[in-house]
């Protein structure tokens, strides 16, 4: 490090001193202890100031055959030493890490791309790299995705939350499922479907309905029961079974509906909450 | 071209004697004239590659050091060897010689300076 360091401070000094002298202010550097080497960075920074202000007649360039304008011929000795065999080691390794290393990355264009997926066509926002790269490639993979499995039940869902009046006013959000925030502010919702403001919410109330003229009167009770215990969300709600929701159980609505998350990941889902009857009717049971 | 006369480059700056003066005997390189200096002066100067190659320069450009190809050995094969011409041989003398007198003048002021018995 020291040493690279070095080397570019000669490096900075004006060429006829840097080819004259470099080699051996480089060699120097080498042989001093380490201690005199921050000395030898110091000596080499004033250097530097030295033969850039001070020495301006020593930075001519060099004489060519053309410059001298004498006919006579110019020549020039070859350096007679060699470079140290370690230096010429390490500079080939380097040479062949260099021609590997391009070799390597030549066909990849620098970018690991094994296959590409996307639009046959791209188009600008799809795709923001080199048009004319993807022109020349076709894409090689397509991937097929089958049917989502849980489509059925979204559809029967958005049936059924449509149908009933106690999930369409749970699910504030409309995306036909319960989730956390909605069913903790189960009993502020199930409070504003008690029309009839006597604090508990009746069948008819929560959905049921039937003309009680063409209904004997013995059957209302067998069907009010039957629609509190057909439904998951209202039979949850009405914990005592006796076919209404009183204000207690509407105040226990939060922990009641939690009850029907059988998956345990906090939402309520049609998977959840669609009577069986019906799932099984639809082929999802 | 008219011979340079040693009186013109005199006097010598440190840097300059004590270089000249390593290359007085026989052809240095540039560490050994670094090292020599050191020895020179019981390690009170303490020449930088930068200093020294600077006043080599200069003295090759006023012709008092030349460089000497022909003792590269094969262990300082890279190594240039300087030695003094005789400009420089001349430089050198006069400039000790300027030297004596300063020191025999400077001795003898002194010794006028010193307190005579009552």
């Amino acid at each position: 490090m020291l040493r690279w360091l070095y080397i570019q401070f000669i490096w900075l000094h004006p060429a006829p001193f840097r080819w004259r002298f470099g080699d051996d202010m480089l060699d120097d550097f080498d042989r001093a202890p380490l201690r005199d080497k921050p000395r030898y960075f110091a000596d080499a920074a004033a250097s530097l100031v030295r033969q850039w202000l001070l020495r301006p007649e020593f930075r001519q360039p060099r004489p060519t055959a053309a410059s001298l304008g004498t006919g006579a011929p110019l020549f020039q000795t070859i350096e007679t030493w060699k470079p140290h065999p370690v230096a010429l080691l390490q500079g080939a390794l380097l040479a062949v890490v260099s021609i590997l290393a391009t070799v390597v990355l030549i066909p990849t264009g620098g970018v690991a791309v094994p296959f590409a997926i996307g639009a046959h066509f791209s188009t600008p926002g799809l795709l923001s790299v080199d048009r004319n790269s993807l022109a020349a490639r076709d894409l090689n993979t397509t991937v097929r995705l089958g049917p989502d499995p849980f489509e059925p039940w979204l559809k029967l869902g958005r049936r059924y939350f449509l149908s009933m009046p106690v999930l369409r006013a749970l699910d504030t959000d409309r995306d036909f499922s319960l989730s956390p925030w909605e069913i903790s502010n189960a009993p502020a919702t199930l409070r504003n479907l008690d029309t009839s403001h006597a604090g508990k919410l009746t069948p008819e109330e929560c959905g049921l309905h039937f003309d009680p003229t063409s209904v004997p009167a013995a059957m209302a009770p067998q069907l009010r029961h039957r629609f509190m215990s057909y439904h998951p969300v209202l039979a949850a709600l009405d914990a005592d079974h006796d076919d209404e929701i009183s204000a207690s159980e509407i105040d226990h609505a939060a922990a009641a509906l939690k009850k029907l998350d059988r998956n345990h990941d906090g939402y309520l889902t049609a998977d959840e909450l669609v009577p069986l009857e019906m799932a099984a009717r639809a082929g999802l049971r | 071209m008219m011979k340079p006369d040693p009186d013109d480059f005199l006097p010598l700056a440190p840097a300059t004697l004590h270089i000249l003066l390593s290359l007085a005997g026989e052809p240095m390189h540039g560490y050994g004239i670094m090292r020599e200096v050191l020895r020179q002066s019981s390690g009170r100067y303490n020449l930088g590659p930068g200093t020294l190659y600077d006043n080599l320069q200069r003295l090759m450009k006023q012709g008092m050091v030349e460089e000497v190809t022909a003792l590269r050995d094969e262990e300082n094969s890279r190594r240039r060897y300087y030695r003094l011409n005789s400009l420089g041989r001349g430089v050198l003398s006069q400039e000790i010689a300027r030297l004596e007198g300063v020191v025999q003048e400077g001795r003898m002021r002194l010794r006028s300076l010193k307190p005579g018995r009552a």
